[in-house]
């Protein structure tokens, strides 16, 4: 008699979590709520959602997008970067160079002050203004080998500071190397650096996330720790409220910063959403506001609809943005040792077509490596590789299969060629594209595609991996850390760079990017890189630069005066929202 | 635990090569490993996962002489993990200063929840649904149930999420688009507060998630009933003049559960440490996803982390398993 007992339990049981699960359909109240969750108070929100979990919210350690994009919201650096990406001031009103280039100093304003919130309370405390000392302690602990930054390498233009970076934390002279750094704080508002070459583009660097200032108290105090909410110290226009790890984040605005009284939208915030389709769908509900970082860009296969539908083609806007996607040759292995061969291949591609029918999002057709929106980009020039982007597809096709006979290959007669990408749906489609135009164009060349897990592709791609492992043509995108062509030409193609997958090597071209790191004079500079271009894509095509890359994004009507920066983290500070239309479409 | 500890670290590539597109600068990388102790030898590195940095230090504090004693010498201070012994899943090497025990600690309730009320969902909806087509057997009904265990079979969450995101949230505005209703904390560590908002967030991934549960129980059902309805005794209690309603309830169901049962435990054990799709289509803040990312990542410590929990689960859910076959069948015994 006693399993009549247990069953009939099992039965209850099992019919309570049945009415649970089944109970919700039934309430046909909750329309209206279900679309808009409860929002406290009045305040101006700015509902997103987040791509993902920021692996890091401190400055010295973020870098990837989501990580930066939330740095830039509560942190102020001494430059910054505007709509065309220029460097401006910042923190920093203003700055100049000694005459060997070496030092560089910078002023800043005085008015900008920590804050805190307190976690139960929610009140915001000062905690006096932000100094040079704090740009200093930044940049050290940026440095320190302990902390591992994986940026740090970025600064390693200043005295003293690869050493460090470099250092065993147990040696003897550890903090003798510490102090070796040259950035200094000459007084509360000045900070200088000491180089060790000449660094023309350095003001871009003081704008990078990792210089930003950090406060030293609530550091050394929670560690790690010291970006949950109620250890973080900002001096930006938001801090931070929520972190609830993996799901929500919400970030409100500092009532003390120094322009407070100009910052409109007063909190951010939203669930991380890792799949870009129910991001949409939250979109079309009206439950969050853009479809633009920290979030998602609208899915592709949205595109048509979206062009297509008269409501959401009007919230479409496309910015450019500082990336540029690329197909490399690897330059060491035959036949693609030929430049003839590559600059056939690289000719092959209807780059305006594979825009039309395929991203959809208004790229540009790329000619030249450096994107525009950089310092020193070739974009606009068209006498760098115009055979890239004829305006007649079909006498670029001609000029393709010449050279690849004049390579002594008619018509790809015994090629057999490797094309491969990471795994990715998006890639695959780019892929499958170009190899039918490459097939099209070459008849008799075989051209095979094949994919890898992203970790084991760029193992396989490193300069120094074997020869034999690697394809003949690799996929890659490159994105700017700094808007400056020398972030690209020297971070990417130089001969000794280790991201150099394509085994460039031109001495010319290293003489060229050298000079252009090592003076600011900005005209001479932009001449040189020009060159430079000149050598890696047209003279010698190392690379097939395929598109530049855009914003694709979707902003709600009620969202005005929206302003993108083409590098990561837009100024929502300056944004506004009209409460009043966007609490309407809720209804 | 020491397959996955070397079978991960034999694969190509670690955590710290690349940063997005860009690999990274030698002395940046070697900082980032010695963070992480990936500088120590294999063996030390797993002594340290599982006994703690501490013991491992310990160890080579009297005898240094072993080998890779020195990187462990100046590295096993900073400390990484207590030790999985202790109960401490280690640092997570993607996430900064963040703790596995932290990760799973958030993310498994959530993903509790969610496979709880699937599979109670799939039990509920499968059974009753297997036993009429049984009964029914060769009628428009069991065709029509047979048609349904197929369709909730063959389609794969990943559409049928977004297919009821479309129909009920966007379409009919009854249940909001994605993300999970309850916070934490729970009562006894994973039962959440039973307010509307979280059922109304529950329903559809539920739903999603339960109905290919539905269908699976529901033909292992039928066709296990189907065999018992033959068997000797049930013709011998129906002789005995049972009603209809005991012999099958009492009787046939009750013995007919046991394929049941035992696909329960490994579905069990699946789907409440988080099922990957359906907590990415609605958004749900659940384990599932770190299975997938931490491979891609190369997060070491994650997923060892994932693997043992999922490991732990499944033999808890086994032993439940074989709990219910003695209660299911007085033939089984436990010597």
């Amino acid at each position: 008699m006693k399993s009549r007992w247990i069953l009939i339990a099992l039965v209850a049981m099992a019919a309570m979590l049945f009415s649970a699960c089944t109970a919700a359909p039934a309430a046909p109240a909750a329309e209206g709520e279900a679309a808009a969750p409860a929002e406290a108070g009045e305040a101006v929100t700015l509902d997103t959602v987040f791509s993902t979990e920021p692996p890091s919210l401190d400055p010295s350690l973020g870098s990837d997008t989501q990580s930066v994009w939330a740095v830039r919201q509560m942190f102020m650096g001494l430059t910054g970067f505007n709509e065309a990406a220029e460097v401006v001031p910042s923190l920093a009103t203003e700055w100049s160079v000694s005459e060997d280039g070496l030092t560089w100093t910078y002023k800043m304003r005085d008015d900008v002050n920590w804050v805190k919130r307190d976690a139960d309370t929610g009140e915001f405390e000062d905690l006096g203004p932000v100094t040079a000392g704090d740009v200093v302690f930044a940049v050290g602990r940026t440095l320190d080998p302990v902390e591992a930054s994986p940026y740090a390498s970025m600064l390693y233009m200043i005295e003293g500071a690869e050493e460090f970076n470099a250092a065993d934390p147990a040696a003897e002279n550890f903090e003798e190397m510490r102090a070796a750094v040259g950035v200094t704080a000459l007084d509360d508002t000045t900070v200088e650096f000491k180089l060790k070459k000449p660094t023309g583009y350095f003001p871009a660097i003081t704008g990078l996330w990792i210089t930003f200032p950090q406060y030293a108290p609530a550091v050394e105090e929670h560690a790690e720790q010291w970006t949950e909410p109620g250890n973080i110290v900002t001096n930006g226009p938001y801090t931070l409220e929520t972190w609830q790890h993996g799901a929500y984040m919400r970030y409100v605005k500092n009532p003390l910063w120094f322009d407070a009284a100009n910052v409109q939208i007063e909190v951010i915030q939203g669930p991380i959403i890792e799949s870009e389709s129910t991001a949409m769908s939250m979109y079309e509900a009206n439950e969050i506001d853009m479809m633009a970082d920290p979030g998602w860009s609208p899915p592709l296969p949205d595109m048509d609809r979206i062009k297509a539908d008269a409501a959401l083609s009007e919230e479409l806007l496309i910015a450019p943005r500082t990336c540029t996607y690329y197909y490399g040759f690897v330059n060491a292995k035959p036949p693609f040792d030929n430049p003839l061969v590559r600059k056939a291949f690289a000719a092959a591609v209807d780059r305006q077509s594979l825009i039309d029918n395929l991203l959809k999002g208004e790229q540009v057709p790329a000619h030249s490596f450096v994107s525009p929106g950089n310092f020193g980009n070739a974009a606009g020039d068209m006498d760098i590789a115009p055979w890239m982007v004829m305006e007649d597809y079909a006498a670029q096709l001609d000029q393709a299969r010449a050279w690849l006979a004049e390579a002594g290959y008619p018509e790809g007669e015994g090629l057999d060629v490797l094309l491969m990408y990471n795994t990715s749906e998006a890639h695959a489609q780019v892929a499958q594209a170009v190899q039918a135009m490459w097939s099209e164009a070459f008849p008799q060349a075989t051209v095979s595609v094949e994919n890898q897990e992203w970790q084991v592709y760029l193992n396989t791609l490193l300069p120094d991996a074997p020869l034999e492992e690697k394809p003949h043509i690799y996929r890659l995108g490159w994105c700017a850390d700094f808007p400056d062509a020398a972030n690209w030409l020297i971070g990417v193609f130089r001969s000794n760079s280790d991201q150099n997958y394509a085994m460039f090597n031109s001495p010319e071209f290293d003489a060229l990017v050298d000079e252009a790191d090592s003076i600011s004079d900005p005209a001479r500079r932009e001449e040189l890189y020009k060159q430079a271009e000149q050598i890696l894509v047209d003279d010698v095509t190392a690379i097939a630069p395929l598109y530049y890359y855009t914003y694709v994004r979707l902003y709600k009507p009620w969202m005005t005066n929206i302003v993108i920066s083409p590098v990561t983290g837009d100024p929502i500070h300056e944004w506004t929202i009209d409460t009043a239309a966007k609490a309407a479409a809720r209804q | 635990m020491l397959t996955v500890f070397s079978m991960m670290r034999a694969l190509p590539g670690g955590p710290f090569d690349f940063e997005g597109d860009k690999s990274l600068a030698k002395a940046v990388t070697d900082n980032l490993e010695r963070r992480h102790h990936l500088d120590w030898s294999e063996s030390w590195q797993f002594v340290s996962y599982v006994l703690g940095d501490d013991v491992a230090g310990a160890v080579c504090e009297t005898i240094p002489s072993i080998p890779g004693c020195d990187k462990v010498l100046d590295g096993y201070k900073a400390g990484v993990s207590r030790g999985v012994i202790r109960g401490d899943l280690g640092m997570a090497m993607r996430q900064r200063g963040r703790t596995i025990n932290g990760i799973i600690g958030e993310s498994f309730p959530v993903s509790l929840q969610l496979g709880l009320m699937a599979i109670g969902f799939g039990l509920l909806t499968g059974i009753p649904l297997g036993t009429i087509a049984a009964l029914k057997q060769n009628t428009t009904i069991d065709y029509a149930a047979s048609f349904f265990a197929v369709l909730g079979l063959s389609v794969p969450s990943l559409v049928l999420g977004p297919v009821l995101i479309w129909i009920f949230a966007l379409k009919l505005g009854w249940f909001p688009v994605s993300t999970w209703g309850a916070q934490p904390p729970f009562f006894l560590g994973f039962i959440p507060a039973p307010t509307k908002d979280f059922f109304m967030h529950a329903a559809l991934p539920v739903t999603a998630l339960g109905l290919a549960l539905t269908a699976s129980i529901a033909r292992l059902t039928r066709a296990s009933l189907l065999q018992v309805i033959g068997e000797d005794y049930i013709r011998t209690a129906r002789a005995k003049g049972l009603p209809q309603s005991t012999l099958i309830v009492r009787h046939a169901l009750r013995n007919s559960l046991i394929p049941v049962v035992t696909i329960l435990g490994p579905l069990t054990a699946s789907v409440v440490t988080g099922s990957f799709v359906t907590e990415f289509v609605f958004g749900i803040p659940g384990m599932g996803k770190h299975f997938i990312t931490s491979i891609n990542n190369r997060d070491y410590s994650m997923i060892s982390g994932v693997t043992l929990v999922y490991a732990l689960l499944l033999v808890i859910a086994n032993m439940i398993v074989d709990i219910m076959y003695a209660w299911l069948d007085p033939r089984i015994k436990f010597e």
